[in-house]
């Protein structure tokens, strides 16, 4: 409880870090954003002195000082009101970020735990069979797959297998002639629309986790503890996973909360490639579109996540190793 | 990738401008040359897919025609006074039949009878008063800046009068593209500017069928006025995602209608189906180089005609434009949409040929000289400057990075910075630049593309933000002549004045005209005929903007 106590205030700290420094960002661009709000909406062409004044009167630009609009700012994330997105006026910035969470948790979130837990196991096969043959296919086709740029294996996928041999559709979350709801037929689309962009996650993040885990393997193995558990007859399968894989495992962890943390800002050269609508996609078209409340709002949801994410991994850690807790 | 950038520039213009009202229009041809559809024989596909609505990458349910982010088909549902051309600014009838000015302050519309919405209900002049009126009760709903012109408005029978508050003929083309609205419905909103219209009431060729966040489709509205002329039955909006996806999309056939740039649009389009895919990329703007006219060595006329002679302009169109539109001439007319406006006494239509020879001529005129390949001030400072383009417009870039290679030839070191849209936006109203890239006109009226960039009245001293004269042009003759034509009602005091602008922009330079944006459009004639194209210009190929509702009434089945 008390290692709890301790987390906590730096906890706070870093989230208001954070906000602040998410309600400063936006200001110290050039260009007000309210001249940004004004040029996106009138399109890209020259405004007329009555667009503008149309434009700032619908969206209720921001006036007055830094601190009373930082005063407000603070008020209205505190009650969960993040204003009105410039790209998808008049819709609110909660409801659009609302409408595209469930496809990044579901895409993003089942393929990092799935990616983090064959990696581990691969890795900790990697180890335990080090020098075999298995151990260096999966050492060098991991190097290789984690050094692709993953937008171009996006790009690829899209071609070869929606483009030229047409098996899974080249866009989209889910085929037009369906509508979003709890039914067989959208989820058999959804389903055979997430293929691609899911292919592409996993094939770029496995690499990572299989290469991470073996190497931590590979140090604890050496140590005295496991050659005394080896001398003491336990079988190989036991000091593999319980001895050597569970103290391997403990950065891993560290890196997992952080994955974790970062699901939510989805993965957004795979969502952008495939037109896919979670929030990647959408933090792209807000930083595109200048359109600053919806950036200030998923930044602050992203960071939120990742503290969070962390916070919690920083208690797990208490629970698997002993010694952080003093 | 290239080139996008126009299509987005434009593209944003024209949804702006929809949403704004924008304007001209081509003969009264347009609405009765359309061979009326033989609709009798429903024999080959009726439906037609169009590639424009981006979605972002899905699609919010918002048809409020004076919202900024309705949805495209919104334009081809709702109908405005009357639909004006932006390539030759003609008129053709839509909820009205004609205009005329009264006086130079007067303009009445004469409201077409007989025309019912889509739920039935008559479209009466009264439907006019509460649009007109609505846009003055909300200012956000008014980008067109009508109540900045006219001062009151009024009915009488089947006559709508407009008051204008100062002579302003040219203004005809604003009111007369707004969009009108079901008072019936409209009156019943409490907030028309977040109003979202799903289940719009309508008075074009269209009305919504269905909606889903990844493809709408419009269905024809029967009781539309013009509904005899309207062959396809069904436009279906796939949600688009921008880039290679789209053009795969494309080179799949599976649009009917698109408005992408494609690299290389005869192999990526024609070559799929060479007998029916085609193409017709129209000037929609013109991209020019500013000069911060407050600035030396911008401020001085010898020095603005050695760089205009200093600049190749037909190698900048086909360097940034992948060869797809032509040099712009310096008349700062849009050619050859407007030639009819053009002053035939202009050598070679305004177009001014490459001469670096007599720019260097013009340098040493005026005191500059060459030290070691660099250009010299009269003041022995070093000539160099910088231009400015938004971040992201890679056309626009290869075109600033043409012209630093052919300056350079004159001595002059150029360098090109990229900022953000908004931060270029803001250097470029506050007049905190040496040179930027920018484009201007594409409104079909050679008086509104003039005053947009040389109307002292759109200007502003630096440091303050100028509506669209960032240049900086100054001159109480321009703003006389734009005087005159806004006044008159005569054609040919309006060509005279016209023709003198023209003149200013020819010898004077307040801008260098480089190069026409175009309006990228693919469409196929498999199923659909009777599309706009240079031979028939009756509208811009436009899959966007009020086009639409010219091009839907004009396409027949195929065969």
């Amino acid at each position: 409880m008390r290692y709890v106590l301790r987390r906590l205030p730096v906890l706070v700290i870093t989230l208001w870090a954070a906000v602040t420094l998410n309600f400063l960002l936006p200001r110290l661009m050039p260009g007000t954003p309210a001249g940004a709000a004004v040029a996106k909406l009138a399109g890209q062409g020259s405004v007329s002195a009555s667009q503008r004044r149309a434009i700032e009167v619908m969206l209720g630009v921001p006036h007055g000082s830094l601190a009373s609009q930082y005063w407000q700012y603070l008020k209205a994330i505190a009650g969960g009101n993040f204003g009105i997105s410039y790209t998808y006026f008049p819709e609110p910035v909660s409801k659009v970020i609302g409408a595209a969470l469930p496809w990044t948790l579901a895409l993003v979130g089942t393929v990092t735990v799935m990616a983090f837990v064959i990696g581990t196991l691969l890795g900790v096969l990697a180890a335990w069979k080090r020098g075999s043959i298995f151990d260096t296919a999966a050492s060098v086709g991991c190097t290789f797959m984690a050094a692709f740029p993953y937008f171009w294996t996006a790009l690829v996928l899209l071609y070869v297998f929606g483009f030229v041999a047409g098996w899974f559709p080249i866009r989209g979350g889910y085929s037009a002639s369906v509508s979003p709801g709890w039914d067989w037929s959208f989820f058999v689309s959804a389903l055979g629309h997430s293929v691609l962009p899911a292919f592409t996650i996993l094939v770029s993040g496995l690499g990572g986790w299989v290469l991470g885990m073996r190497n931590n393997m590979m140090g604890v193995l050496g140590e005295d503890y496991i050659v005394f558990a080896e001398a003491n007859g336990l079988s190989p399968r036991t000091v593999a996973l319980r001895y050597a894989a569970r103290n391997a495992l403990l950065p891993g962890v560290t890196a997992f909360g952080m994955a974790l943390g970062l699901v939510v800002g989805g993965s957004l050269l795979t969502e952008v490639v495939f037109g896919y609508p979670g929030i990647g996609y959408l933090l792209y078209n807000a930083v595109v579109n200048e359109d600053y409340p919806l950036m200030q709002a998923l930044f602050l949801v992203i960071t939120v996540s990742v503290l969070m994410a962390n916070f919690v991994v920083d208690l797990i850690y208490g629970l698997l190793d002993p010694r952080v807790r003093r | 990738m290239k080139q996008k950038a126009v299509a987005r520039f434009l593209a944003g213009r024209y949804k702006g401008a929809a949403a704004a009202a924008s304007l001209s229009l081509l003969a009264a041809a347009c609405g009765s040359a359309a061979t009326p559809a033989s609709s009798t024989t429903p024999s080959k596909a009726t439906t037609l897919v169009v590639g424009v609505d981006n979605g972002s990458p899905t699609l919010a349910d918002n048809f409020n025609p004076f919202s900024p982010n309705a949805r495209i088909g919104t334009t081809y549902m709702y109908e405005p006074l009357q639909y004006v051309n932006t390539l030759n600014g003609s008129y053709s009838p839509m909820l009205a039949t004609s205009h005329k000015f009264v006086n130079a302050t007067t303009l009445q519309f004469q409201i077409r009878s007989g025309a019912k919405w889509s739920d039935g209900t008559p479209i009466t002049p009264a439907d006019v008063l509460f649009t007109f009126n609505l846009l003055k009760k909300y200012p956000a709903l008014d980008g067109a800046g009508i109540w900045k012109h006219v001062s009151s408005i009024s009915a009488s029978g089947n006559t709508v009068t407009f008051k204008f508050s100062s002579p302003d003929v040219p203004f005809a083309q604003a009111i007369a593209s707004t969009v009108i609205l079901p008072s019936h419905i409209w009156s019943k909103i409490a907030n028309p500017v977040t109003f979202t219209n799903t289940s719009p009431v309508t008075s074009g060729p269209y009305k919504l069928g269905t909606f889903n966040p990844n493809q709408y489709v419009l269905v024809k509205n029967p009781l539309c006025w013009q509904a005899s002329k309207v062959a396809v039955q069904k436009v279906v909006f796939p949600a688009m995602s921008g880039g290679q996806t789209a053009q795969l999309e494309l080179a799949k056939g599976q649009f009917g209608w698109a408005t992408l740039f494609v690299p290389n649009v005869q192999q990526d389009w024609v070559s799929k189906a060479p007998k029916y895919n085609h193409y017709w990329f129209p000037p929609g703007g013109t991209i020019s180089l500013y000069m911060n006219l407050t600035k030396a060595p911008f401020n001085n006329l010898t020095f603005r005609k050695a760089l205009s002679y200093g600049l190749d302009r037909s190698s900048i169109a086909t360097k940034a434009e992948n060869g797809y539109v032509q040099q712009a001439s310096q008349s700062g007319l849009l050619l050859p949409n407007l030639s009819k406006w053009l002053d035939p006494s202009l050598p070679n239509s305004g177009k001014i040929t490459y001469n670096p020879t007599k720019a260097k001529a013009l340098l040493a005129s005026a005191g500059y000289r060459l030290s070691n390949g660099k250009l010299l001030s009269p003041s022995g400072q070093p000539v160099q400057f910088s231009i400015i383009t938004p971040n992201g417009f890679s056309d626009w870039l290869q075109a600033a990075q043409t012209i630093s290679q052919e300056l350079s030839k004159l001595g002059i070191t150029v360098t090109i910075s990229t900022p953000e849209y908004a931060g270029y936006n803001s250097s470029l109203q506050n007049g905190q630049f040496q040179t930027a890239l920018g484009g201007f006109g594409g409104s079909g009226s050679p008086y509104i593309d003039f005053h947009g960039i040389l109307s002292s009245a759109l200007s502003a001293p630096v440091g303050q933000a100028a509506p669209s004269n960032f240049e900086r042009w100054i001159s109480p003759s321009t703003d006389a002549l734009l005087h005159k034509v806004a006044t008159t009602t005569n054609t040919a005091q309006q060509k005279s004045a016209v023709y003198q602008l023209e003149g200013v922009m020819y010898h004077q330079l307040p801008v260098l005209t480089l190069f026409y944006g175009a309006t990228w459009s693919e469409y196929s004639t498999k199923n659909f005929v009777g599309w706009p194209s240079a031979s028939n210009p009756y509208a811009p190929p436009a899959p966007y903007g009020q086009a639409p509702l010219a091009i839907m009434t004009h396409l027949r089945p195929a065969g």
